[in-house]
């Protein structure tokens, strides 16, 4: 069972609050790759504390469509795991895991209804870590299936080979503080296809990390790859501007406007007999930037689109496969 | 510094008080100078540290400011903000800034960078270096104050919604961004890009 986990009204940490629930689209057909996530941020007791929904989406041949909206509390619809921006809404059945998207941005050629399904019931990797000055946890589910109606610039796009990967974060930490993390998510969309799951906190310059998480969905099994066995590498800096919301704050942090990311990322995993290797090519990014509404601070949420190819062997079977997929580097 | 000012057009007729039709909740028509003292109150009231902090990054200094064709003289007079609509801004103004709707709407909407504006001219400045960074400068005070001010979102909001002003451009029209292409000069220092030329020399500052 999962809900939203906001503080008791007597938590001294509730201004540093921090809950979203985030999904991912893949479609191998267009190649297009859509965030889609709801965010709180603040105590909920604090007329300033918002929530940031965001519906973005990139293919090849579009770039990248859709945006980000803040909305004040009070202006959100909060039930026990869901959160409705207006434009922007995820909503988590708690028993079942089963998320319903909608997303209706029109004006920024996006519209969506979604409901995605566990293919596989996921990792309740419910440990607190320390981050920043506070503590960050999570879920993650890594392959649902996914129905319902999705179009960009008013044109429907077929759902029928796409996966959804679901995640719910929350902890205590305030944007701006030495904290960053890497996170990525790589997903053949086939039937019984792999995808790999990478994570890690981090301080905000990415020079120490917490030891890597890397999880393969194969066939409905989970396989997590113990830290000292795995490896995340990237090289390369990607040469495009990237798609920046909400533009108000882009508009504060014109010095942000060409952040290095990478070109290239590896990933590689062993235990036993079972082994990985994704190979990622960044296509495009977008940068959502985070302003923390207790104090002043900010942090950058940098998504990295592209394609992956994933090989391994694992369930006695080896596997190779084409991928797209999404990496995170959060400043 | 400076960038092209240009002639901006004459102030357009204040359109006011519109209600709004059967009880639905409509933001109110704004001329530009209630936008600026509305700005200026919500910062205030929201965190006067920023308030303090903006009165003194200008100190004295009085700013012309254009969107569209309304013009306003802004400046703060012992702490008190003195706007009010302006024809043509005195000459001893020490920093003149013009802009469009289309361009503060693609900017905040994420379609276009402030850098790129200034670069293609949709985003005009022209004073003393030390002027025009004071301008930008309070701009950024009041983006920096919306985080953690709703009223100042809502302002925003009310703006992109304002009934008396052209709605915000379509899909089509701000797809696919200019912003998307890549980047036409290099990412670190080094030589201009083409864009950054061709505003040198419109402003006349290439050897």
């Amino acid at each position: 069972m999962d809900v939203l986990r906001p503080p008791s009204v007597l938590d001294p940490t509730a201004p540093a609050y921090k809950d979203w629930l985030h999904v991912n689209l893949f479609e191998p057909a267009s190649g297009a790759v859509g965030l889609f996530n709801v965010s709180l941020h603040g105590s909920p007791t604090d007329p300033r504390a918002v929530a940031l929904g965001t519906a973005l989406l990139h293919r090849p041949d579009t770039g990248w469509v859709g945006n980000a909206v803040v909305r004040s509390l009070a202006e959100v619809h909060l039930g026990a795991a869901s959160v409705d921006t207006g434009p922007v809404t995820v909503a988590l059945e708690p028993l079942t895991g089963v998320v319903h998207l909608d997303a209706s941005l029109p004006g920024d050629g996006l519209e969506a209804r979604l409901r995605a399904t566990p293919a596989a019931p996921g990792l309740p990797v419910e440990v607190p870590v320390p981050f920043g000055e506070g503590w960050i946890s999570w879920r993650v589910v890594p392959r649902l299936e996914i129905e319902g109606g999705l179009a960009v610039g008013g044109e429907k796009v077929a759902l029928d080979r796409a996966a959804a990967y679901h995640d719910h974060n929350w902890g205590r930490w305030h944007w701006g503080q030495d904290a960053g993390w890497e996170w990525g998510v790589f997903a053949c969309t086939a039937p019984d296809g792999p995808t790999v799951v990478v994570a890690r906190t981090t301080d905000r310059r990415h020079d120490a990390h917490s030891p890597l998480f890397v999880q393969l969905e194969l066939g409905g099994r989970e396989h997590v790859f113990p830290p000292e066995s795995v490896r995340l590498d990237y090289s390369g800096c990607l040469a495009t501007r990237p798609r920046r919301v909400p533009g108000a704050m882009a508009g504060l942090h014109a010095d942000r406007r060409l952040p290095r990311l990478p070109s290239r990322i590896r990933v590689e995993g062993e235990r036993g007999d079972r082994w990985i290797e994704v190979g990622f090519e960044s296509e495009h990014a977008a940068q959502i930037i985070a302003g923390d509404p207790a104090r002043p601070g900010y942090g950058f949420i940098q998504e990295v689109a592209g394609r992956a190819e994933i090989r391994g062997r694992a369930e006695g079977r080896d596997f190779a496969a084409e991928a797209r997929g999404v990496f995170e580097y959060v400043e | 510094m400076s960038s092209s000012a240009g002639a901006a057009p004459a102030a357009r007729p204040a359109a006011r008080g519109r209600p709004g039709p059967g009880g639905r909740k409509e933001p109110p028509c704004r001329s530009l100078e209630e936008y600026v003292e509305e700005l200026v109150r919500r910062l205030d009231e929201g965190e006067p540290r920023l308030g303090d902090r903006i009165r003194e990054v200008v100190g004295a200094r009085s700013a012309a400011v254009g969107l569209d064709e309304e013009r306003v003289l802004v400046r703060f007079r012992d702490g008190e903000l003195a706007v009010r609509p302006v024809e043509e801004p005195p000459a001893d103004v020490d920093g003149r800034g013009w802009t469009d709707r289309r361009t503060v709407l693609n900017i905040l909407d994420g379609y276009l960078e402030v850098t790129t504006a200034i670069l293609d001219g949709r985003l005009r400045a022209r004073g003393p270096v030390d002027d025009v960074t004071r301008m930008f400068r309070a701009i950024e005070i009041f983006l920096d104050g919306s985080t953690r001010i709703p009223p100042l979102r809502r302002l925003a909001d009310s703006y992109r919604d304002d009934p008396c002003l052209p709605p915000p451009p379509s899909f089509d029209e701000r797809h696919p961004t200019p912003d998307a292409t890549p980047p036409d000069a290099p990412p670190f220092p080094g030589r201009p890009g083409p864009r950054e030329r061709e505003l040198l020399d419109r402003l006349d500052l290439l050897p």
